[in-house]
């Protein structure tokens, strides 16, 4: 009788959304009622936040070295590894902080979480791109940048990142437009990782 | 908070400048993390995506340590609860929010199956019942919540009125219900989930349509 009157009257219709949610409520009925108590906090959660704290305290000291080292003429890879070994870290940490698949292997970062964790220790874009320009040129047959570097900056008054853009501009612009498509698209990448796109 | 408790607090933050004091960094982990996820829960995320912004709470607050000054008032805990209702109000803006209506917060696609799905909802039931008047609680708890569900007759018995009576202040009830839920932060992500960009197919339409 109740149902048929239901469905007589059209202000008596419960909407399906709402009849959903009080079914679900109802299906654990002892829940209402109940008052929402603090979840204690499991094992594997405290052991997660301990793991994020080691993060931080990972990319701190990352941060520390790098402002003793400051600029050095190489790939964004080799500077990065080369951080890390002289911080004596653990990539793992940092790698788990980052979401990468496997947080053993550094290499396994892409080239967008490189950037945010470049930002993170402080290196300013325009010097993380230097970095990955330098990354690019070395596999294109050209000598260690490193020697392109020394080759240029005696008796010359610019910063050394100056100087590196200066070779990059010249070797880049022997490039074929494909290898320069690629750089552009390299370039996108660790606008996205800074969060400047 | 004790004013030993409360010491204690403010040199953590001193040693979580100290990048050679590993303890200190653990311990901001265990003091703040579930307390985090307890203020994120409130705000209406579900328990793990209040775990996963309480993990990344931790990182980048203790991250930005270095900008913590002890006079700027409030105190080291207060400074990171600020920290971390900003990061919680940056989590919300990911998703758009426009108001839903009494019939048109359709949810066929729900997944009812969805434990935790389930677990926000009951909570959100849970709280809006509260903001309802006794009578308004007491006749959608009759019909939906008892042990066995009663019917429009044996609600009018039990409260003395009328089996009409008690149908039409069961749905008024419900009408009073309804915003009080679609207010609720935990309800009301997963209602507008069907709204959501992700949620459309490869044709650029919605896969499910707001009933009329």
């Amino acid at each position: 009788m109740d149902k048929k009157r239901l469905n007589q009257n059209p202000e008596d219709q419960v909407p399906t959304w709402l009849r959903q949610v009080l079914d679900i409520a109802k299906s654990s009925a002892t829940a209402i009622g109940a008052s929402v108590g603090e979840e204690p906090a499991s094992a594997a959660f405290r052991q997660k936040c301990r793991q994020a704290a080691d993060a931080a305290l990972s990319i701190a000291r990352l941060r520390r070295e790098r402002q003793r080292i400051g600029f050095v003429p190489i790939s964004l890879r080799e500077y990065v590894h080369g951080l890390f070994l002289a911080a004596e870290l653990q990539a793992s940490p940092v790698l788990r902080w980052l979401g990468v698949d496997d947080p053993t292997d550094l290499d396994s970062a892409s080239i967008k979480d490189w950037a945010r964790l470049a930002r993170e220790i402080g290196m300013e874009l325009r010097e993380t791109l230097i970095h990955a320009r330098i990354g690019k040129v070395v596999g294109q047959g050209y000598a260690p940048f490193p020697m392109l570097f020394a080759q240029r900056s005696p008796g010359l008054r610019q910063r050394p990142i100056e100087v590196c853009e200066a070779i990059l501009r010249q070797i880049e612009s022997e490039f074929s437009p494909q290898v320069r498509e690629e750089f552009q698209g390299l370039d996108r990448e660790i606008r996205e990782g800074y969060g400047a796109c | 908070m004790g004013v030993a408790r409360k010491k204690e607090i403010e040199q953590l933050a001193t040693r979580l400048k100290n990048l050679e004091d590993t303890a200190a960094y653990h311990k901001f982990a265990d003091v703040f993390g579930p307390r985090f996820r307890s203020l994120f829960r409130s705000k209406g995320l579900t328990a793990s995506e209040a775990e996963d912004l309480a993990c990344s709470c931790i990182t980048d607050i203790a991250l930005k340590i270095e900008k913590y000054r002890p006079q700027a008032g409030g105190g080291f805990e207060s400074w990171v609860f600020k920290l971390a209702q900003h990061a919680v109000a940056d989590w919300w803006r990911q998703y758009p929010i426009r108001p839903l209506a009494y019939e048109e917060a359709a949810t066929p696609e729900l997944d009812l199956a969805r434990g935790e799905e389930a677990a926000s909802i009951r909570e959100a039931v849970q709280q809006s019942l509260k903001e309802l008047s006794a009578a308004d609680r007491e006749v959608i708890q009759l019909r939906e919540f008892g042990g066995l569900p009663m019917t429009f007759s044996e609600i009018g018995t039990q409260l003395g009125i009328q089996t009409g009576t008690a149908r039409v202040r069961y749905h008024r009830a419900l009408k009073k219900l309804a915003p009080l839920l679609l207010k609720n932060p935990r309800l009301d992500r997963i209602l507008k989930r069907v709204h959501h960009p992700d949620s459309r197919n490869n044709h650029g339409q919605e896969t499910t349509q707001p009933e009329s």
